[in-house]
């Protein structure tokens, strides 16, 4: 029991945490390197929900212990997760599920999130008008959208409603960044 | 033929040029906020509050009324033509309104969730009209563990969106479950898995987790299959529903109105569970239940329908015990005490013409949403003409705004793009998202009643509540029965 408690928080939690995610990388490079490669993502989607399960399931030892108290829903949900990506890796090893789909550009993807990604820390940094306007160019010109009039147009036209819109009518505090736009 | 005399009082209100004006800005400016992911029907409500102070009381409810129904509706237009739930309940009409736009027929989805959403309203305000009081006695007498049971016949209707597979469908709903549980538990003030962050004590935001799961997520699986050649849309049909298709759907919008109306009538459960509630019964009750999640017009009326007649159906108790349903009706208890008055049974007896005139007002708020709505599809439609290459940016930038705008936190926009990964990987390998969506809706529901109910009256609460029990043992049967009949199929096929 102490140890559980030990696991549940502070220093603990940080050794579970990465012992947990070195688990779900053999779990990843085992399913790779093994016949079943076709099924990766298949087998890597439920065990990463048991892993996070497991990780809730050690957390919920530093609550207070009463009945009907924080800890009994939680568990509740944990146990079925458990039961069922179960059930469904059962399913995958059983042949009863079909392979993953074959993968499409994984690559461009990436790059994609990654803009938006940059996008996310941009607003923080150049305020949202600012950076909307280069995000939308960035992106229009990524995804090889031709017309560069209608590019400069959309992304203007975008900055103009979000002001009116959001910021004067709404009042909605948009991020104004370092530069204040 | 007393309330024959009430409503017509209700209708002596609205004479005149400026009410019916006024019920046209109303409608005009739900229908917008509800199209704008991140405002809610009840920040559309909240926000009009400050102007409608000058107003006359009666007017001034009769415009924050009609945003309130307008919005639920203006929800759907986005959530059709690009898989963007404008309001939370929309979430539910965006599983079929978006496949039948990207089969070339958003005229077909925007149409039905119009006239859907009508019919809906004009149902839940019928019976709002008729029944508004004993009603409201009745949801008050649901006990926690009667709350808990109807909450968890609401994660019962997962088994509708498994598409082949429960299992999975289960697994997700898990997934939004177990996320709800992040933050401040409000009972006992213990904060959960929060890793120590002061921005997780709030817990996650359903607004942003919904933009994530169908906006965000739609995107990236089109960038994983980007030709680089930018397309539009070859054929857009913009015609409404014909006369045949509306009598095949008939049935399920009347039935899903008066399901909404009721769900709606319970404080707390309001129009998104009413939408998954309904779309589930739809699909268990249709000729073409596989079309479900393909493009189904049953579906679009099943979900429209129940979540605009929930409007009516969530001022039962707010107008008949004062007692608010859903945020967008402790927004309006707010408006009603800013103009001295108080809702509950003595409103009915000292200001009919208030209670009627809104009820009149909610009338012609949604015979004008039809005919504003027919002319304003045919202009929402041109979005589907937008090229792909500028499309998607655009939608990228509304998702961040409108994950931001909910509370003005960047943590909420972090959290939309990962929901964004998290609906990727989902779709990408069989996981329905619209689970992860029920499971955050209804999470709170569960726990907090399921809990009071133990901490009231122990675990036996669940099987001496008779009420409670017999929902209990509905919400088993609508989870056992599609596993039985997944593993009859497997063992038929095999």
């Amino acid at each position: 029991m102490a140890a559980l408690e030990y696991l549940s928080e502070g220093p603990g939690l940080n050794i579970l945490v990465a012992g947990l995610l070195a688990l779900l990388l053999v779990i990843g490079f085992t399913a790779w390197r093994s016949q079943k490669r076709n099924y990766f993502g298949q087998i890597l989607v439920p065990s990463s929900l048991i892993i996070l399960s497991i990780l809730f399931f050690f957390i919920t030892f530093s609550f207070p212990h009463e009945e009907a108290g924080p800890t009994v829903v939680p568990r509740l949900w944990i146990f079925w997760t458990c039961v069922l990506c179960g059930g469904i890796l059962w399913q995958v090893f059983s042949g009863k599920t079909k392979p993953d789909p074959e993968p499409g550009r994984l690559g461009f993807l990436l790059l994609v999130v990654s803009i938006l990604i940059a996008y996310y820390f941009a607003l923080q940094v150049a305020g949202y008008f600012l950076s909307s306007f280069v995000f939308l160019v960035l992106l229009m010109h990524v995804l090889a959208f031709k017309k560069k009039l209608i590019i400069y147009t959309v992304a203007t036209g975008w900055v103009i409603f979000s002001y009116v819109v959001f910021y004067r009518v709404l009042y909605i505090q948009l991020p104004l960044g370092y530069f204040g736009y | 033929m007393e309330l024959f005399d009430s409503v017509m009082l209700g209708f002596t209100v609205l004479a005149g040029w400026k009410p019916l004006l006024i019920i046209a800005i109303g409608v005009s400016v739900g229908i917008l906020a509800g199209a704008m992911p991140g405002l809610s029907p009840s920040t559309a409500v909240a926000l009009l509050v400050p102007f409608s102070y000058t107003m006359s009381p009666a007017l001034a409810l009769i415009l924050l009324t009609s945003i309130y129904i307008a919005a639920n509706y203006g929800g759907s237009i986005t959530a059709v033509l690009i898989n963007t739930p404008g309001t939370p309940s929309a979430a539910v009409t965006a599983m079929d309104g978006y496949p039948l736009t990207q089969q070339g027929k958003a005229g077909k989805g925007l149409g039905t969730a119009l006239i859907a959403s009508t019919i809906g309203g004009a149902v839940g305000v019928l019976i709002l009209i008729l029944f508004a009081v004993p009603l409201a006695g009745i949801a008050l007498k649901f006990s926690p563990a009667a709350y808990f049971a109807l909450a968890l016949f609401g994660l019962a209707t997962v088994a509708s969106m498994g598409r082949g597979n429960v299992l999975k469908a289960l697994a997700a709903i898990l997934f939004g479950l177990m996320i709800k549980t992040v933050g401040i538990d409000s009972i006992s003030g213990v904060s959960r898995f929060t890793f120590g962050s002061d921005v997780l004590y709030d817990g996650f935001n359903l607004i942003p987790a919904l933009i994530g799961l169908f906006a965000v997520s739609v995107v990236f699986a089109k960038m994983e299959n980007w030709t680089g050649v930018d397309r539009t849309m070859d054929k857009i049909d913009s015609r409404l529903p014909t006369f045949k298709e509306f009598l095949k759907i008939k049935m399920t919008i009347l039935r899903s109105s008066v399901i909404g109306t009721i769900i709606g009538i319970f404080p707390g459960a309001g129009a998104t569970i009413a939408a998954f509630i309904s779309y589930d019964v739809s699909k268990r009750t249709s000729k073409e239940p596989e079309m479900f999640g393909k493009g189904s017009l049953e579906g679009v009326a099943a979900a429209e329908g129940a979540n605009s007649s929930s409007v009516g159906g969530a001022l039962v108790p707010l107008l008949a015990l004062g007692i608010p349903g859903s945020a967008t009706d402790a927004v309006l208890l707010g408006a009603f005490m800013l103009h001295d008055l108080v809702p509950g049974p003595m409103l009915f007896r000292d200001s009919p013409e208030i209670v009627y005139g809104i009820f009149a007002a909610l009338i012609v708020a949604n015979i004008m949403m039809l005919f504003l709505g027919l002319y304003g599809n045919r202009v929402f439609i041109k979005v589907v003409t937008v090229p792909d290459g500028v499309l998607y940016p655009l939608i990228l930038v509304i998702a961040v705004i409108g994950a931001f705008a909910v509370n003005g936190s960047m943590f909420d926009v972090a959290a939309c793009i990962g929901f964004g990964v998290v609906g990727w990987i989902f779709k990408r390998y069989g996981y329905p998202v619209a689970p992860v969506v029920l499971g955050i809706v209804l999470g709170d529901m569960v726990e907090e009643n399921f809990r009071r109910a133990v901490i009231m009256d122990g675990y036996g609460a669940f099987f001496r509540d008779k009420l409670a029990f017999t929902v209990l043992l509905l919400a088993f049967m609508s989870f056992v029965y599609p596993l039985v009949k997944q593993w009859k199929r497997r063992k038929k096929s095999s």
